[in-house]
């Protein structure tokens, strides 16, 4: 059993009369150490998604509509808010993209940080203190100490993501969701985040869920990238695989849409034409089919579930949700294949092992 | 480029179009509680000097809270500057007023970051195109409506748009809106800063493939500002790096990002995530240790001294290093640039980022097979 389950979890909002098919149906695993990418562009679902697990929707407008959530045996959705409370933070911790909204703006972060330890891991106030001292020292903040005297608004935009990650991690917990930690941030200040992150995961030994728009950020960090479109998962694989040999075409229009910093510059860039789907009905058929050049009669008419396309499973699985996936010529064609050769799932079940 | 394009580009460049020399502009602050007590300037703009040829896209990049939008803000005259000459076509734009200056604002326009926040909610499309019409005297009645129309569909918006109301659109057709109120008086200059950035991606591409267009059709001068490096590199045809209010680099944009000279550059270039498992695992990545310090208090000497994994003993913290040009129509503001580049000098060990190698965790999550 994975140390998180989401199962066909299902997320809609009511305003004003009208619904919001937010997030239609979205599984899949997480097991300890696991780092996760959850890729896609506004409004697609992917930050309500991670909401929705730990229960914390905008209510009224938000509810869960259908699906579960397992941790540890639990199904999340389902717990009584007490018990909800203590898994969260406690085992399952998030960190937001703007740090402002999880920090409480008129207590010292010593205050916050503290209250954490003592409420959760029953430390007295001397050993709370301590403790956050050295977590505040932890995620790389100079001068921890004084520091913790401080305000969040004393901090920049970096230190203060430090500061929120640095609550996140209070409690050593099992998953970590960074829902745009970095979106906020410049470059460079993005970079030292980041590595900060890579850094937890492998030494915390936890599990992360990242979910962001930038294909960029994913790359660096997520074994396994899932690209959501529509409140849907369209396509997920191991994030090298995912990047070499995309299948969905919305997949590959993000990649060819992007310049790239280390390419031969383009004459020009190749948009996804149209604009995103208008969530207010339930989808029926593909949802990316009106934008998308390789759409067929089915596309039009019969809701495409993810599935596997060259037989690989377990950690090296390749699943997209497409009745007519890129071919290879294509994916050449477009520069993100260079050579037609190997595509067997040996190969890259090999290149998984070697990364 | 093809070649018939280089040659008409090289043509078209020949003449500056705006000349910025030694800019400053400080804004005033107040320090601390007490009433009146003067703080530092802050000196957003502190000496920044560079030309835009026109028919040219100009990138400008740095990270938040470096001066890019104010130098942008102040080639308008939106902010007016503390020192220094803006020379747009040899008049200098900080020392005209009045009605000067308002037929010299014709000629520049802006297009702004936030979709959301530049276009009028109450106004229809109609009414937001065709304002700088009004504004200037140039068309009105039938006339500005046969604009408006000409205008929406040079930006790709059907003309039934005329008509409805900013919030009925997405963020890239406001995007499109905001750039034909812009062209409405058929300007030479427009500063776009951060126009991508509030969009996404796939919407990010089409916005940009149309200010290409744009420049093309009508022969438009561009300063690009934004934080976004392969967005900059892909529109521009040459990039100016600024750092706490100073250009710390400029050169085309091809060779600023094949040789960068600036240890900033460096750390910049190096930052940006890309796109590709294979490569974000092995290449090395300089990280920047600390935040920009204060542009009320610069660091003395070189400004980036206090974050540079190259610096140098006492001359890099007392002398302020001057642009040089390092090859052709390529400068830098750095007194170690050609040490660097060659490599005589390394950075500090403890800023260099080994390469990835893997994904973090994949030890733990996958066993040996």
């Amino acid at each position: 059993m994975a140390l998180l389950e989401v199962r066909d979890l299902q997320v809609r909002f009511s305003t004003r009369g009208k619904t919001v098919y937010a997030v239609n149906g979205i599984s899949f695993d997480l097991d300890p150490g696991d780092t996760l990418g959850i890729v896609g562009e506004s409004g697609c679902g992917k930050s309500v998604s991670s909401l929705a697990m730990l229960g914390i929707l905008p209510k009224p407008a938000g509810r869960v509509h259908g699906g579960q959530v397992m941790f540890d045996g639990e199904d999340l959705l389902t717990l009584p808010d007490e018990r909800l409370r203590h898994i969260r933070g406690n085992d399952i911790a998030m960190v937001f993209q703007d740090p402002m909204t999880s920090l409480n703006p008129v207590l010292t972060v010593s205050r916050q940080l503290t209250e954490a330890l003592q409420t959760h891991l029953d430390m007295d106030k001397k050993e709370a203190a301590a403790e956050a001292a050295s977590l505040l020292d932890r995620v790389g903040i100079p001068d921890a100490r004084r520091r913790l005297r401080d305000y969040p608004h004393q901090f920049s935009g970096g230190m203060r993501q430090r500061v929120g990650i640095a609550m996140a991690i209070a409690c050593k917990p099992k998953v970590l969701i960074a829902d745009e930690p970095t979106t906020a941030l410049d470059v460079t200040i993005q970079a030292q985040i980041l590595e900060l992150l890579r850094t937890l995961v492998r030494e915390e030994d936890m599990a992360l869920i990242l979910v962001t728009h930038d294909l960029g950020v994913v790359a660096g960090i997520c074994q396994r990238t899932h690209v959501m479109y529509a409140g849907r998962f369209v396509e997920t694989a191991p994030t090298a695989e995912l990047f070499a040999n995309p299948k969905h075409p919305y997949t590959v229009g993000l990649l060819k849409s992007v310049p790239r910093l280390d390419a031969a510059r383009k004459q020009r860039l190749d948009p996804i034409g149209g604009s995103p789907r208008d969530q207010t009905s339930e989808p029926t058929a593909c949802a990316f089919a009106p934008r998308c050049a390789y759409a067929s009669t089915e596309s039009w008419e019969e809701l495409p579930v993810l599935r596997e396309l060259d037989g690989a499973t377990g950690p090296a699985a390749h699943r997209v949700a497409c009745w007519n996936p890129v071919p290879e010529q294509d994916l050449v064609a477009a520069g993100i294949r260079a050579a037609p050769t190997g595509g067997q799932p040996g190969s890259h079940q090999d290149q998984e092992r070697q990364a | 480029m093809t070649d018939t394009e280089s040659v008409v580009t090289a043509t078209r460049q020949d003449t500056d179009l705006i000349r910025v020399e030694d800019l400053k502009v400080y804004f005033p602050s107040n320090d601390g509680l007490i009433f009146g007590r003067k703080g530092n300037d802050i000196r957003a703009v502190d000496g920044v000097s560079f030309t835009i040829r026109r028919g040219e896209t100009l990138g400008l990049v740095g990270e938040s809270g470096c001066g890019k939008t104010t130098v942008g803000r102040t080639l308008l005259r939106l902010y007016d500057p503390t020192a220094g000459r803006i020379l747009f076509e040899g008049n200098d734009i900080a020392s005209l007023s009045g009605r000067d200056l308002r037929r010299l604002r014709r000629r520049m326009q802006m297009v702004f970051q936030d979709p959301y926040s530049s276009l009028n909610p109450r106004q229809n499309v109609a009414n937001i195109v065709s304002e700088p019409l009004r504004v200037h005297n140039l068309a009105k009645g039938d006339e500005a409506d046969r604009r408006v129309h000409e205008l929406l569909d040079i930006v790709g918006l059907p003309a039934a748009a005329a008509n409805r109301y900013p919030h009925e659109f997405s963020g890239g057709q406001r995007q499109r809106i905001g750039l034909a109120r812009s062209l409405a008086v058929n300007p030479d200059l427009i500063v776009a800063d951060e126009p991508v950035s509030a969009l996404d991606v796939s919407i990010q591409a089409q916005v940009i493939n149309l200010l290409e267009d744009l420049q093309n059709d009508l022969g438009l001068t561009y300063l690009f500002i934004a934080h976004d490096l392969a967005v900059v590199r892909h529109i521009s045809d040459r990039i100016a790096v600024m750092y706490l209010g100073t250009i710390v680099e400029v050169a085309p944009a091809d060779e600023l990002y094949a040789r960068p000279l600036h240890p900033y550059t460096k750390a910049l270039l190096s930052a940006v995530p890309i796109p590709d498992p294979a490569v974000e695992a092995s290449r090395e990545r300089i990280i920047l240790t600390g935040d920009l310090p204060s542009p009320a208090n610069p660091p003395s000497g070189c400004r980036f001294h206090t974050r540079c994994p190259y610096r140098q003993p006492t001359r890099c913290d007392d002398e302020d290093p001057a642009l040089r040009e390092l090859a052709s129509g390529h400068t830098a503001a750095c007194h170690w640039a050609e040490d660097i580049d060659s490599g005589t000098i390394q950075p500090r060990q403890d800023a260099v980022a080994a390469p990835l190698g893997g994904h973090p965790g994949d030890a733990a999550a996958r066993p040996v097979a």
